[in-house]
């Protein structure tokens, strides 16, 4: 048996022997109450077989889905009609004392893009009824070809027709 | 198909739910308690594992990872539930436990009936390791990888399960 003194050199938490008692008859009151472990629930017969075909099922490699959200859309558009507003203006020499030509056309398009700054040029309301009048964001896809098509019907006419 | 290159082996989805569907569904099943909420739960589970393969650092072991991303789950949907139900989580459960008594799924005696009513009445935090010890048979230092607790507060969750359950059925 070691000595009292060779057992310094170890340590225990603290209260551990004032408590060891009672969690020693906790333990064995509890493995009186419930000696087999059990949890008392089942599943449907088969059931691990069919999750397992569900689950494999469920994450094949399907085609690659391209998802537009309205503010992507809108992004785009805005994009677009900035660029194509820009064009208009540069070939325009009524209009050369705007300097366009200093700024770059991914800056524009940057600048339409960003999600924020889309609402300094559209209004709720426009934004609203722009969403209400077409049906092109009822698409999963939104192809080039809608959206040109798009922006050259409702905005690029309608701008043309203002000036 | 994705597959974790976990140095020389090399796992492929299929074999991962094929190994840990049954230990993950029962981890799960006994949190949830109902058959057709784990089924939920488990296809969520491996689906996020299938999207995060790639993601696998490899610096734990694979069914820690798995455990981890199910006990997520596993509370993103309980969450999830008592806000749908307007109920507290120990209101939700309590009600859960009760119609275990009429579930198809659920053969358990007296004892196993009272040891879910007794398992109910405990915090989330104790739930968890005391079904993760007790059920589940995890080591404290897994269970500590799992729910990022140190192994002496997992030690003391446990213990106070322990009591409060026993404490529970003695006077019941």
């Amino acid at each position: 048996m070691k000595s009292e003194k060779e057992n310094k050199q170890f340590d225990v938490p603290q209260g551990y022997f004032e408590s060891f008692d009672e969690r020693l008859m906790i333990e064995l009151k509890f493995q009186q109450l419930f000696p087999k472990k059990s949890d008392g629930f089942t599943v449907p017969e088969n059931y691990f077989d069919q999750v397992e075909k569900t689950i494999i099922q469920l994450n094949k490699p399907q085609g690659k889905l391209v998802n537009y959200n309205f503010k992507t859309v809108i992004g785009s558009i805005a994009a677009i009609a900035a660029v194509l507003l820009v064009l208009f203006y540069v070939v325009n020499p009524i209009d050369k004392e705007m300097e366009f030509d200093s700024l770059s056309i991914t800056s524009l398009e940057n600048f339409f893009e960003d999600e924020e700054r889309l609402q300094d040029y559209f209004s709720a309301e426009e934004l609203s009824t722009i969403e209400n009048n077409t049906s092109i964001f009822d698409d999963q896809v939104v192809t080039d070809e809608i959206i040109y098509e798009y922006v050259d019907q409702d905005i690029i006419q309608s701008s043309l027709a203002d000036q | 198909m994705n597959s974790i290159e976990d140095h020389s082996v090399s796992l492929k989805f299929e074999d991962l739910v094929s190994e840990y569907k049954e230990r993950l569904y029962w981890h799960i099943r006994r949190m949830v308690i109902s058959h057709e909420d784990t089924d939920d739960v488990l296809q969520n589970t491996f689906i996020k594992v299938f999207k995060n393969l790639n993601n696998f650092q490899g610096d734990s072991q694979v069914y820690t990872w798995l455990y981890r991303i199910a006990t997520n789950e596993t509370l993103t949907f309980i969450n999830k539930r008592n806000r749908t139900t307007h109920l507290s989580n120990e209101d939700l459960h309590e009600s859960l436990v009760t119609n275990l008594v009429s579930d198809p799924y659920f053969n358990g005696d007296e004892a196993q009936l009272k040891l879910q009513q007794a398992i109910d009445t405990l915090p989330t935090k104790q739930k968890q390791v005391f079904v993760m010890k007790y059920f589940d048979e995890l080591q404290y230092n897994e269970i500590s990888e799992i729910l990022g607790t140190s192994e002496g507060a997992l030690k003391a969750n446990y213990h106070y399960a322990v009591k409060k359950i026993t404490e529970y059925v003695t006077d019941n």
